[in-house]
């Protein structure tokens, strides 16, 4: 601990003894800043009287940055006494010197990496990939919150409780029965629709062709019934159904209230459709319903209660399954082996074993390590079992291991207290688990094995490789969603029905999905990540560009849409975003603008005192006082306006969206204000403002998404000796139009992903 | 549409007379090795000793409410038997004489990190600190259950409604606020949400011959993958010990579990009147969408777990500690709960503000009648338990740690004078958590080093 500490030290070319911290800074601090950042008070959560050494200041780089700024640009001192022009000179410099002339280059500082324990998300894409079938067992699992780096893959922030264990156990099992059932004969199940149970009291109906079934013609009716599903799996339904009045029509399945699947149907005779859904084992309740959001817009705005547009009939279904939709896996265990022989099941159950555990293990392994799991089987055996059941218990065994659920990256024997490369093994699976949220697939092994993938225009190429396959689907998500917060739209921020009742679960579905695929679409075709600001490329479905008023895309399929708009393209006029930075009943500039500095600029507002109040609800549309104006009159309280004055008015930058991110010119009848002034810039609109972030602001948004991407890579809060690396990123991007493979590689190939270090993070620091 | 499982479990029940064995019914699955929701297994067994006593034991229970309350729709006038209830307690009217009302108990200690941010408000409920580099300390819940919590099937369960919250509060993350419970001072026992899981995980039948069959298979796997993690221990360096103790904990709790099975436990108590097939109906699979069903559910599966001795010990939180849920399926209510309780005075949020606290006041008045309504042979389950039920702040607005608005409910078989407003010094809330940790018989010197004090003014 000691050395690195030293280290840091002599490289920020100081020595605490005599940095004047003392004679001149602290004093400074107690009389100016202690006022409303001391003890007592910590106005903003932050208590200045904690930092009692040069070295607390320096290791707390960032918020003392801040307090740079702040300081200089005299926002501070917001009130009483303020410092003398010499005084405040004074603290700037002794601020510079300490934060800023630092030899970067200088300092190496792997950090730790608590012992990753995989993530729910993970655990599911690791098993879909040891397994080759995508059976979500893990779902059981808890959701995790986010943790310190503000992602769900911090690996401080993912405990281990009985529960959790027992959970795994049960994961492990219903995975492996679903792999077993896949071997053995498939079930069909057949149900003629009158036999089925039907919500309304309607009497089923006869067409032509030999068609004899409900017709479901308004929302309210459900055909369903409850379904004995052998074993967790998918199933395919297959249904013959027929449009009794408009040819096109649509059909919704839930299994458990869950939907699974939509059918749209377009025919005028009866006709087949099918569809494949995950199922699990037991009683499920299957239904069926008439669902008019899912019909073209003209057929649903037609209907009526006499014309019934979009009628479907349906004559019978047929179940058959388990089946899976992947095929057949390469990496198939087989449970029911052409061997007869005692000693020829033994060694089957061995080989069989060997390669899981080692895919599982993510590593080589040893004889002595396989025997142990071999043990299992062999006890099984000779109480009886078979030889699917007792293979199945030491797989499982293998699935429950702490070599399999954590990903353990310990160094070679005497590196217990440094910094150490990893190896190319453990390489690997740093790579798979930032860019696929999964394990390793069998090149990354190979070139593992090979130790080649430390060479750093192989790591490049993988990058490039890894980004290509679907399975980075899983990181796109959750980076995006995790940075940007907007995850919760539709789960648990759910805007009020009746101020929003346009908004539906399917809608929160396509916002997300456009704010995922836009990203898909900047990594593959490498652009640079300016155009998360702003682009003219983004994914729609028809509900979605309906909702913005675009016209011209049918169909609940998501593709790329080329805009003429400008007022969307970039993160800030996507409905994700604005949903999420919105109340449940309106908008809210204060959380739009808070959200367009802490996400987009990575500033970091401070929470607002205690007692400082939210606006009503019903803000705005009380008759006196416009949103805006009730804002502006809080502003007038210096102690608010601190903050308020930088957020405020570039919420009100994009009040041309309303709650759920729909374009709009009038709120309640009057005209909207979306004139802001931020740094001196005024503006009106979100087109400004875009073009505002990306001449002026364009250095913070880039070495905030540097920050937001290692983090998310590492699974750890950055600290201050993150810095070098990060100033490195910064300087290839700049040489790179900011292409966002560069980010990706340059991530990788940073000096702490390859790194492990065993110092604690905050001693490191120092 | 009832599945399988409870078909099967309602045919068992008739089978076998209901009020016969429950609690030997109810030990879990060997084969899905279920163990404590939230404790770590110790050696330490229940205070009666196994067949010794046919007494009722103790259990508790916490309900936790975020975003505080409306102090002038909550505070009481008066003290002692002879108050006048409030407009947010008019609930509990009926069931005046069971509960206690307590004003003075704060939540604030700077040393102990707990300062006015929803997090520390959130971590003190129960453990008297706030979170400092990702830590707290051990919680009452698990302090009790790992003292009385051995001769159970579950040490302790631990439930809550709402997944983590994204986003930073305060410089900790806001998912922090998501659990009251903490199973050591850096595990967090993050709560169960959906009713089909924990209701499944509780409930399996585990004394049939095939269960004990596949346990006594699953004790080779636990033998195996115990000994990796020890293996695996040895080579972590001391900043990741930590991480494989909690492997080691929860795969020995799994241990104990499979142990249980294969060699059953006498129960050393049998609740006399067991629930009929009535109670006993599993929840659909999945969280429902609407709040009120999904809070009454999960109070459901709760009072049926303490029924059945299933666990001594039970955790709900109410909602998560920074709760933004949209309140308007409450009558008259238009508002999420965290931005209605910021109310600033305003008439229109004070409004809804105590609409959803009496509303969250009424759902507790419904798991006291239940708990009330469960004969145990002459006394009734809430006078065999301790109930706390209370908020980390008093007010949202200001995040006022003082005076909080406690509850205490049940009469702790006889520890506890009922039916009163008691208004206490001012003083840390963490001497009630010393005082109620005493009544389960604890006997540490002081509670997470915050509660000194005993509260005589209970007893």
């Amino acid at each position: 601990l000691a050395t690195c500490a030293l280290f840091l030290s002599a490289a920020a070319n100081t020595l605490s003894a005599s940095d004047g911290f003392e004679e001149s800074f602290q004093p400074l601090v107690e009389k100016y800043c202690y006022r409303c950042h001391g003890g007592e008070r910590t106005r903003g959560g932050v208590d200045l009287t904690t930092y009692e050494t040069s070295d607390s200041v320096f290791e707390d780089r960032e918020l003392w940055l801040e307090a740079l700024w702040l300081i200089e640009n005299e926002e501070m001192p917001s009130k009483g006494e303020l410092p003398s022009l010499s005084e405040r000179k004074e603290m700037i410099d002794w601020l510079e010197s300490r934060l800023n002339e630092v030899d970067w280059s200088q300092i190496r500082e792997a950090g730790h990496v608590s012992l990753p324990r995989l993530t729910k998300n993970e655990y599911n894409n690791t098993i879909r990939d040891l397994l080759g079938l995508d059976i979500q067992s893990g779902n059981i699992l808890l959701e995790e919150g986010e943790g310190d780096s503000g992602f769900t893959t911090d690996r401080d922030n993912l405990f281990i409780t009985p529960a959790t264990m027992e959970k795994y156990f049960t994961a492990a099992d219903v995975a492996l029965e679903a792999v077993i059932a896949l071997q053995k004969p498939t079930i069909s199940i057949h149900l003629e629709s009158e036999e089925m149970f039907m919500t309304e009291s309607d009497q089923p109906e006869e067409y032509p062709d030999e068609f004899f079934g409900y017709n479901l013609n308004r929302g309210q009716m459900t055909l369903y019934d409850s379904i004995e599903f052998p074993a967790d799996g998918y199933y395919t339904l297959r249904m013959r159904v027929l449009p009794t009045v408009t040819s096109e029509s649509a059909l919704r399945v839930r299994l458990n209230n869950d939907v699974v699947g939509d059918l749209s149907i377009d025919s005028t005779e009866p006709t087949f459709v099918s569809l494949t859904f995950l199922a699990p084992k037991g009683y499920q309740q299957l239904a069926l319903n008439y669902e008019r959001s899912l019909l073209p817009h003209a057929i649903a705005k037609q209907y009526s209660r006499q014309n019934k547009t979009g009628s479907i009939a349906v004559d019978w279904l047929d179940i058959q399954g388990p089946l899976n939709p992947a095929g057949v896996s390469e990496h198939n265990i087989d449970f029911f082996p052409d061997v007869k022989s005692k000693r020829g099941t033994r060694k089957a159950a061995a080989r069989t074993l060997r390669r899981f555990a080692r895919r599982a293990f993510r590593r080589p392994i040893e004889n002595s390590e396989v025997n142990r799991y071999l043990a299992i089987y062999k006890s099984a055996r000779s109480n009886g079992e078979t030889y699917a059941s007792s293979l199945k218990l030491a797989l499982t065994g293998v699935m429950v291991s702490p070599h399999f659920l954590f990903r353990h990256e310990f160094g070679p024997d005497n590196t217990l207290a440094a910094d150490f490369a990893l190896n190319d093994f453990q390489i690997a699976s740093r790579l798979s688990y930032f860019l696929w949220m999964s394990m390793p697939d069998e090149e990354l092994f190979s070139l593992a094995k090979k130790g080649k993938l430390s060479h750093p225009d192989v790591l490049r190429a993988q990058v490039q490789r890894m980004v290509k396959d679907p399975k980075a689907t899983s990181f796109t998500n959750a980076f995006l969603s995790q940075w940007l917060d907007y995850d919760a739209i539709g789960v648990s921020v759910i805007p009020d029905k009746k101020v929003f009742p346009e908004f539906t679960p399917a809608l929160a579905i396509a916002m997300k999905d456009e704010t995922r695929l836009s990203f898909d679409h900047i990594i593959r075709h490498n652009q640079s990540l300016l155009s998360l600001i702003d682009t003219d490329t983004t994914y729609l479905n028809e509900q979605l560009a309906t909702h913005y008023g675009i016209d011209g895309v049918e169909g609940t399929e998501m593709r790329a849409v080329s805009l003429t708009d400008k007022q969307r393209g970039g993160l800030i006029g996507m409905g994700s975003v604005l949903t999420a930075t919105s109340t449940s009943t309106r908008t809210n500039p204060v959380v739009r603008g808070i959200w367009v500095l802490e996400k987009i600029l990575g500033d970091h507002i401070g929470d607002p005192p205690d007692d400082a109040g939210q606006l009503d609800e019903n803000a705005g549309t009380k008759e006196g006082l416009t949103l805006r104006e009730e804002l502006e009159s809080h502003r007038t309280n210096p102690e608010c306006g601190i903050c308020h004055d930088k957020i405020d008015p570039i919420g009100f930058g994009l009040e041309n969206f309303d709650g759920i991110g729909r374009f709009r010119t009038t709120d309640n009848g009057l005209p909207i204000d979306n004139r802001g002034e931020v740094d001196g810039f005024t503006f009106s609109g979100a087109i400004p403002l875009k073009g505002w972030l990306l001449s002026e602001r364009r250095d913070a948004f880039i070495e905030n998404v540097n920050k937001q991407m290692l983090s998310f890579a590492l699974g750890r809060k950055l600290e201050t000796f993150d810095q070098g690396p990060l100033l490195d990123i910064k300087a290839k991007l700049e040489n790179n139009e900011y292409k966002v493979l560069t980010l990706l590689e340059e991530v990788v190939l940073s000096y702490p992903f390859l790194h492990q270090g065993n110092t604690n993070n905050v001693q490191a620091s120092l | 549409m009832k599945s399988a499982k409870t078909i099967s479990r309602r045919r068992m029940l008739r089978g076998l007379g209901v009020s016969m064995a429950l609690p030997k019914l109810e030990i879990m699955s060997a084969l899905t090795a279920t163990a404590a929701l939230g404790a770590t297994q110790t050696a330490s067994a229940s205070s009666s000793k196994p067949g010794q006593s046919s007494a009722a034991p103790m259990r508790f229970i916490s309900i936790f409410q975020p975003n505080g309350i409306y102090p002038k729709a909550w505070d009481v006038t008066g003290e002692g038997k002879n108050y006048e209830i409030s407009p947010t307690l008019k609930p509990l009217e009926p069931l005046r004489n069971d509960v206690n009302i307590l004003s003075g108990l704060d939540n604030y200690n700077i040393l102990a990190g707990v300062n006015g941010n929803h997090v520390s408000l959130t971590s003190a409920f129960l453990t008297g600190h706030g979170v400092k580099n990702r830590r707290a300390a051990i919680s009452l819940d698990q302090k009790i259950a790992k003292h009385i919590g051995g001769n159970t099937a579950f040490q302790s369960i631990v439930l809550g409604t709402e997944p983590p919250r994204q986003g930073m509060t305060g410089g900790n993350p806001i998912s922090m606020a998501g659990t009251v419970s903490w199973n050591s001072p850096t595990t967090r026992i993050n709560p169960e949400i959906n009713p089909r899981v924990v209701f499944d995980r509780l409930f399996r039948n585990n004394s049939s011959p095939e269960a004990k069959h596949q346990a006594s298979l699953q004790k080779s796997v636990v033998d195996i993958v115990l000994e990796d993690a020890k293996g695996l221990r040895r080579q972590a360096s001391t900043l990741d010990k930590h991480k494989l103790d909690e492997y080691l904990d929860s795969i020995r709790a799994v241990e104990l579990q499979i142990e249980r099975t294969i060699n059953p436990v006498e129960p050393d108590w049998i609740p006399p009147h067991g629930p009929t097939d009535a109670d006993f109906v599993a929840p659909a699979p999945g969280i429902p969408r609407d709040r009120a069903l999904h809070l009454r559910l999960m109070t459901d599966i709760m009072i049926l777990a303490l029924w059945t001795d299933t666990t001594r010990v039970a955790t709900l939180m109410n909602a998560h500690g920074f709760s933004r849920q949209n309140c308007s399926f409450i009558d008259g209510v238009t508002d999420n709960h965290h931005g209605m309780s910021h109310h600033k005075e305003l008439p229109k949020s004070v409004a809804n503000y105590t609409l959803t606290s009496t509303w969250y006041v009424a759902q507790f008045a419904y798991l006291l009648n239940r708990l009330k309504s469960i004969d145990e042979e002459g006394s009734s389950l809430l006078d065999n338990s301790i109930v706390l039920f209370g908020s980390g702040m008093k007010d949202g607005n200001g995040h006022i740690g003082n005076n909080l608005p406690i509850l205490l409910a049940g009469n702790g078989q006889g520890q506890i004078k009922t039916g009163r407003h008691i208004r206490v010094d001012s003083q840390p809330l963490a001497n009630l958590h010393f005082t109620i940790a005493q009544k389960f018989g604890i006997e540490d010197p002081d509670f997470n080093g915050v509660g000194t004090r005993t509260l005589s003014e209970l007893g």
